[in-house]
């Protein structure tokens, strides 16, 4: 098989290369990895790329009308929102658009009408449902004003009969206009037409043997018998299982196999067996590329599975998936479904290939709906049934050619540009309008990763000690490396997925640990192998029955306390856990005279690289000076149980891993005297005095620990212990916050119970939401944290540090845009389309979750493997493209934006939004997506509140909050009594 | 009453009252809120758990107090009646003691778990329903009874695997299950009529001959051992998924996590096997029945066995590993081991629940053993499959894979000759009743939709002649 070549491929290879694009690339769910859900149409506009969304995988483009109409009835959506939404879109205001349709509305104030309120057009059949037994003909519409009704009522005794003679002349001009032809569309598959020819519905018969075979093929450790010839690939090894006809049972069965055994007796590669299989269907050219797209539709997720493990394989996999494979398996099952299937309908003897010459139809007028429409608008204009009687054909026609063509999508995307309008100025608002934290020295620095869940951390730090600086940046530190710790099977990459690292660093166990390194791995080993052989034998035959009868009661114990008392239980086991296996010292080994592991892998560092990373991480988040004695560098991580989407929750800067340590790493780097001497030299002066320390967040418990504790100088030990108590703090007020969203987590509650119900979360069976992960994220903010720090934002932006005084040529914001402006995207994207159609673009809910292959989640026990977010991951989502507010001029922006392609794209093609905050000035500008800046935003539209700490803010609200400001990080700064206590 | 038979009264019914309280508001519209739900489900499942393990205690302090409460008749003429009784004895206690224990933890693990779900309530109020309808089949002290507590399990079974409903699969699915257990459950009203005929009465102290499980004989004619026998066989099969039936099992993975847990993994799945516990004093009398139970039980072990050493996907693997042990169940109680079987189904249902409430962390726990042995290849398939040959295992590994076509045998030997003579039957009976009529026959034109559902739709039509 030579389907790599691009360059002479043949025309079967280059409609599957089109066709695969289309599929999903969610990679194994073990490693999650955000990514644009319609990465397929990402070099179109964002609008009509979700209307190709919606055309190819069904997924709704926008929120539901009902879901806006909701968010404008509490205000989070405000009429001059949708004003400006308009005119953003469409060039020109409601007023503007004069021109009177039908001699009763200007065509703007239809569409505005339209807007704000949905005009229902019934499926076909339901309207006399909703005239007689809906009440349509008792009460008027809600969003009838008061005086159109005493308007329409005037001269009149009840609803009812002004209601009815205007349903009456609706329904007269709806059916005096001619109904166009039906549109149809020709079919894809002859699944369709044979499906409404027998009623038959052949995925029904191929798709289950495709979801078994698939995933038998994936499994990467779940089912106890691999499947036999794996090795030899999908294709091959279902062919010869399979061809064998003596056992099939069932006419498909029969037929399935009987081509399997052809294509074996004439030797078919995948490749050949496509073509034949196409030829025998009748496909033609010119339709193998729709044919193949609908026919992989069903089983999209496993479809996407093999394609994704074809290009990114897994070293440690035994089979190699390739998407020909999966083609053509799917391609057979489909032909033998059609010749069994064939025989039995009206024209037994037609040739396949005509079954894909028909048509369906997919659109018919129906001249009642029409009326509905016409009816619901007449009451909305306050139309009288004499006025509107006096409207000929061709104006109700106009009338009703209007609101199709200013279409429920239209709608919903000015709802949309509305909703996001209304948000970015009001953030913006609150940060240009923030007068920025006055420097001062820090007791101590903490650098996180830049994702959003650290804002409330990083404030509640900032409010328990206002001398404590903090920095934002991607949580792999600069440092692009595979990691491998001493418990790991093997080493992993850490760092963003676009990055593929030649360096390999380990953990090693301190030299006088050695010992205590074997007995951990021996008892390891031990409880591993203990707990495996008793899953498996659980599950079998005689073994199964032993253990089962004679002391499965048992385990009633242990399913009681890890139910009844997860925290607890699981301080137990780890209790446990810890005494029987010891947990010996280590360090990082970093050989400065890095050899070769592999051919391509390099393990260690050498030198000059270091201080390149080093240097060029601290350059990036603006720490070149100041620096405190004690610097903190957190990554983060995230556990939970039965949880299958507990990856997503990782770093995704870290490749979807934890990232601790990286920050490790970075700690043990910039704490090496060589690498301070390599800084010095290029003018990076890290004070002697200064000390690094690594350490990891766990986003879900709130839990925070160090590395290399005891390579801490003695003078720093005091201040050591001073940040530890500070962190605790801090995240004990963090874990708070957090909880304002938990159902379960009482107001009125201690940060300390906080910080037991979220451990309670991590380690409960029954937790599907063990945290909201990005949830919420909405903007991202490249700056200087003196710019938001002292503002309460909600979890909402990606903090990124950037000081745009230091950089006058722009490099690193071309760096730093290149590098976190597609991450951020990616994320938010993901978010915004699991959210607005779990069911479509997100995997749904997780409750009927099961696991497949090891590799993802299927719905139940036979359905296509799902992909994206599920539903309680998004559930407080609001669906918001990211907003890039960059603290640099107008100018230097827009310059440094032609430098990074990719981004600039983006902003053009409207999927990111990006804004300039003038570094000497608050004031926020825009960018619009012909390269303009909108005229400056420099306060919000209302005053933002103010508290000392943001618990006094958040408390009694589970809903999403405006900025506001708090003074604690900020006000006693001043104060000299400070720095004594 | 006494103390004693009040608690056992309410330990029965309090689910059903706690679930009618909770659920009927939702029939005028107002849905009750999660926190009463929980808060009235919480109490009403621990006090039903103190109440089961105050019986319990009872009566493991003086093992030869099995006894039987008539609580009341529905009617009675002369000597026939259908009488409302429980029966406290060595096979229902332990089946009461588990049923109250996994309900508990399960219905604790959803508060949780099904938090802001569409269906909270319908779930919690199926939950409650599906406990007393076990609890009845536990302590029922006659076959009546018994039929109306396998019911609502069968039901209640039925109704959360169609929970998600606005997709498709659990619908059909649910359809599917609901279909098996009705055409097996004949068994049952079966076996009520043939004891009512041979035996005069069915509750257990007379047809079965005494409280003493598991020494008490029945004795019945012969042909009425056997009948009877038979039939409750026939019931079991359906409802512990045995094989011809055993289709169903894999299917009613489609609710969510906590009911495949009880319900699949725990308690329905074995109400069959206790059934036959429960018939052990018949099945004394008919060794022939006996074999055949044997026979099916080890049949369907192996077959799942079989099938579940292929299957990638978490959750039908553990519906096939309960599948195989309650084959092996079967087999155990057809040997006339029963209070192995007692032993082995308590202990399973355990073992099985917890494995399918931690099924989420599949992921999480393999990768951690996964480091813990350092990567180390998965030992697998090293035991039964290695008999064969090579071309035998590769057979087997497609039939294992294909679920040995089991469900399209069954559509084409079983569903597609019944819907044939069904639809014979129907056009006779019009061409019947046109004869009276006067009018001439109108073409028949049965499509397969129209009259046997979603579910057989597609392959009875591929499977038509």
């Amino acid at each position: 098989m030579s389907h790599n070549d691009s360059t002479n491929e043949s025309p079967l290879l280059s409609a599957l290369s089109h066709v695969a694009h289309l599929l999903p690339i969610q990679g194994p769910i073990g490693v999650f990895v955000h990514h644009n859900t319609l990465h397929a149409f990402e070099q179109m506009p964002f609008h009509e790329a979700l209307l190709e969304g919606e055309k190819h995988f069904g997924g709704r483009p926008y929120l539901t009308e009902d879901a806006y109409h909701d968010h404008f009835k509490t205000g989070r959506i405000q009429t001059s929102d949708i004003e400006a939404a308009y005119k953003a879109v469409y060039g020109v205001s409601f007023a503007q658009e004069t021109a009177k349709i039908a001699d009763l509305i200007t065509r703007g104030a239809l569409r505005k009408l339209r807007i704000l309120h949905t005009f229902y057009a019934p499926q076909q059949g339901s309207v006399p449902f909703l005239l007689h037994d809906g009440g349509a003909l008792d009460a008027f519409h809600p969003a009838v004003t008061e005086a159109q009704r005493a308007f329409l009522m005037r001269g009149e005794r009840s609803p009812r009969h002004v209601l009815t003679s205007l349903f009456e002349v609706a329904k007269a001009l709806s059916f005096s206009i001619q109904s166009p032809p039906p549109v149809e569309e020709p079919v894809l598959r002859h699944q369709q037409s044979l499906r409404i020819e027998t009623g038959v519905d052949i995925d029904d018969w191929t798709v289950p043997f495709m979801i078994r075979w698939a995933s038998t093929f994936l499994d990467g450790g779940t089912a106890y018998w691999p499947l036999p010839m794996r090795e030899k690939g999908f294709y091959a090894a279902v062919r010869s299982l399979c061809s064998d006809t003596s056992w099939a049972s069932s006419s498909f069965a029969r037929r399935v196999s009987s081509l399997f055994s052809d294509q074996q007796k004439n030797e078919f590669d995948a490749e050949k067996t496509c073509e034949h299989c196409l030829k025998e269907l009748g496909v033609s050219k010119n339709k193998t590329e729709s044919f193949l797209e609908a026919l992989l539709a069903p089983v999209r997720g496993f479809a996407g599975m093999f394609n994704k493990l074809q290009h990114d394989a897994d070293p440690h996999a035994e089979a190699l998936p390739t998407l020909i494979d999966f083609v053509a398996v799917r391609l057979t099952l489909e032909l033998a479904a059609v010749q069994t299937l064939a025989t039995k309908t009206s024209t037994p003897g037609w040739a396949f290939g005509k079954w894909l010459e028909k048509t369906l139809p997919i659109q018919t007028r129906d001249a009642l709906s029409d009326a509905f429409v016409l009816f619901q608008l007449f009451q909305l204009t306050g139309t009288r049934p004499a006025r509107a009687k006096s409207i000929e054909a061709a104006g109700a026609a106009a009338l009703l050619h209007e609101l199709q063509v200013f279409g429920e999508r239209d709608v919903r995307r000015v709802w949309q540009e509305a909703y996001e309008l209304h948000y970015a100025y009001e953030v913006s608002g609150a940060i240009a309008a923030h007068p920025p934290c006055p420097g001062f020295k820090p007791r101590f620095q903490v650098i996180t990763c830049l994702d959003e869940r650290e804002e409330s951390f990083r404030r509640h730090i900032e409010e328990t000690d206002p001398l404590v600086e903090t920095f934002g940046g991607a949580g792999f530190f600069g440092l692009p490396v595979d990691y491998r710790g001493i418990d790991d099977a093997y080493a992993t990459a850490r760092c963003p997925i676009v990055l593929d690292p030649d360096r390999e660093i380990h953990e090693r166990v301190h030299p006088d640990d050695v010992a205590l390194l074997d007995r951990r791995k021996k008892r390891r080993r031990l409880l591993g192998l203990v707990s495996r052989e008793l899953g498996n034998s659980s599950r079998m035959f005689m073994r199964g029955a032993v253990l089962n009868a004679f002391v499965g009661w048992l385990m009633a114990v242990p399913m009681a306390l890890r139910v009844l008392f997860p925290r607890w239980s699981a301080r137990v086991s780890k209790l446990y856990s810890s005494l029987v296996v010891p947990a010996p010292r280590t360090r990082l080994e970093v050989d400065p005279t890095p050899h070769h592991h592999d051919e391509r892998m390099l393990l260690g560092m050498p030198e000059s690289e270091r201080i390149d990373r080093v240097a060029g991480f601290l350059e990036n988040i603006g720490l070149t000076h100041s620096f405190s004695p004690l610097v903190v560098v957190l990554g983060h991580g995230s556990n939970s149980l039965n949880n299958p989407h507990e990856s997503a929750h990782d770093c995704g800067a870290c490749g979807g891993r934890h990232g601790g340590p990286n920050a490790r790493l970075f700690a043990h780097l910039a704490n090496e005297k060589p690498v301070r001497e390599g800084l010095a030299k290029r003018g990076l002066t890290i004070p002697d005095e200064t000390w690094f320390i690594g350490g990891e967040h766990d986003t879900c418990t709130d839990a925070v620990f160090f590395w290399d504790t005891e390579e801490i100088p003695d003078s720093h030990k005091a201040l050591f212990d001073k940040a530890v108590r500070t962190l605790d703090e801090a995240r004990a007020h963090a874990a708070h916050e957090r909880c304002r969203r938990f159902d379960f987590a009482p107001w009125g509650m201690t940060p300390e119970r906080a910080l037991r119900e979220v451990e309670r979360r991590a380690a409960a069976f029954d937790e599907p939401r063990p945290e909201y992960g990005h949830a919420t994220n909405a903007y991202a903010v490249v700056g200087r944290r003196s710019r938001t720090r002292g503002l309460f934002l909600d979890r909402r932006p990606f903090l990124i540090s950037y000081n745009p005084l230091s950089d006058p040529k722009g490099d690193i914001l071309t760096r730093t845009l290149a590098a976190v402006g597609p991450v951020c995207a990616g994320i938010n994207l993901e978010y915004y389309f699991s959210s607005v159609d779990n069911e479509h673009y997100g995997c749904g809910t997780k409750l009927p979750h099961n696991i497949t292959a090891g590799l993802g989640v299927m719905n139940g026990a036979g359905s296509d493997l799902r992909t994206g977010l599920p539903w309680q991951m998004v559930e407080i989502h609001e669906p918001l493209r990211l907003l890039m507010i960059i603290e640099q001029t107008k100018e230097a922006l827009l310059s440094v934006l032609h430098r990074v392609p990719a981004v600039k794209l983006m902003v053009e093609k409207q999927w990111i939004r990006l804004a300039a905050l003038e570094p000497t000035r608050g004031e926020i500008s825009l960018l619009q997506p012909d390269l303009t800046f909108s005229t400056p935003i420099t306060a919000p539209a209302q005053p933002l509140a103010t508290v000392v700490r943001s618990a006094e803010y958040y408390h009694g609200h589970r809903e999403h909050l405006r900025p506001a400001v708090t003074k604690a990080a900020t006000v006693r700064l001043s104060e000299p009594a400070v720095e004594a206590a | 009453m006494t103390t004693r038979d009040w608690i056992l009264t309410a330990v029965v019914f309090a689910p059903l009252l706690t679930g009618l309280a909770v659920g009927l508001p939702a029939r005028f519209g107002t849905l009750v809120a999660e926190r009463y739900v929980r808060a009235l489900v919480g109490t009403a499942l621990t006090l039903t758990w103190l109440g089961s393990v105050a019986l319990a205690i009872w009566f493991w302090k003086s093992p030869e107090s099995a006894f039987e409460l008539q609580l009341f008749d529905l009617f009675r003429v002369g000597d026939v009646g259908f009488s409302i009784s429980f029966l406290v004895d060595t096979a229902g206690v332990p089946m009461m003691l588990l049923t109250t224990t996994l309900t508990g933890i399960v219905g604790r693990f959803s508060f949780r778990y099904m938090h802001k779900e569409r269906g909270f309530l319908r779930f919690f109020v199926l939950l409650c329903f599906f406990e007393t309808g076990m609890l009845l089949v536990s302590l029922s002290g006659g076959l009546d009874v018994l039929v109306f507590g396998w019911e609502i399990v069968g039901l209640s079974s039925a109704m959360l695997v169609a929970f998600f409903t606005h997709r498709n699969e659990p619908r059909s699915s649910a359809l599917y299950v609901f279909t098996t257990y009705r055409i097996f459950d004949v068994g049952l009203l079966v076996a009520g009529v043939f004891l009512h005929h041979y035996a005069h009465s069915v509750q257990f102290s007379k047809a079965f001959g005494g409280v003493k499980w598991p020494l008490a004989v029945a004795h019945l004619p012969t042909a009425g051992a056997v009948a009877v026998a038979v039939a409750l066989t026939f019931a079991a099969i359906g409802k512990s998924a045995q094989l011809p039936a055993s289709a169903w099992l894999p299917r009613a993975m489609e609710g969510p996590t906590p009911s495949s847990a009880i319900f699949y993994g725990a308690l329905s799945v074995h109400a069959g096997a206790f059934l036959l516990l429960r018939a052990e004093p018949i099945l004394e009398e008919v060794p022939l029945v006996r074999i055949l139970i044997v026979v099916i039980g080890i049949a369907t072990a192996v077959h799942a066995t079989l099938v579940g050493r292929a299957q990638a996907d978490v959750k039908t693997s553990l519906a096939y590993a309960s599948m195989t042990q309650v084959g092996i169940i079967f087999a155990e109680i057809g040997a006339g081991f029963y209070r192995v079987a007692l032993l082995h189904i308590v202990g399973h249902a355990i073992v099985r629940s917890w494995q399918l409430l931690r099924a989420p962390s599949f992921l999480h726990e393999s990768h951690v053993v996964h480091d813990a042995l350092e990567g180390d290849e998965w030992v697998r398939g090293r035991h039964a499959e290695l008999i064969f040959p090579q071309k035998a295992q590769h057979r087997l590994y497609r039939l294992a894979v294909e679920r040995f076509f089991l469900e399209s045998l069954v559509r084409r030997l079983l569903v597609a000759p019944a819907l044939h003579l069904a639809r014979s039957l129907d056009s006779f009976e019009k061409r019947l009743a046109l004869i009276f009529v006067g009018e001439t026959a109108p073409e028949s034109k049965g499509t397969p939709g129209e009259t046997t559902g979603n579910y057989t739709e597609p392959q009875s039509a591929a499977e038509r002649p």
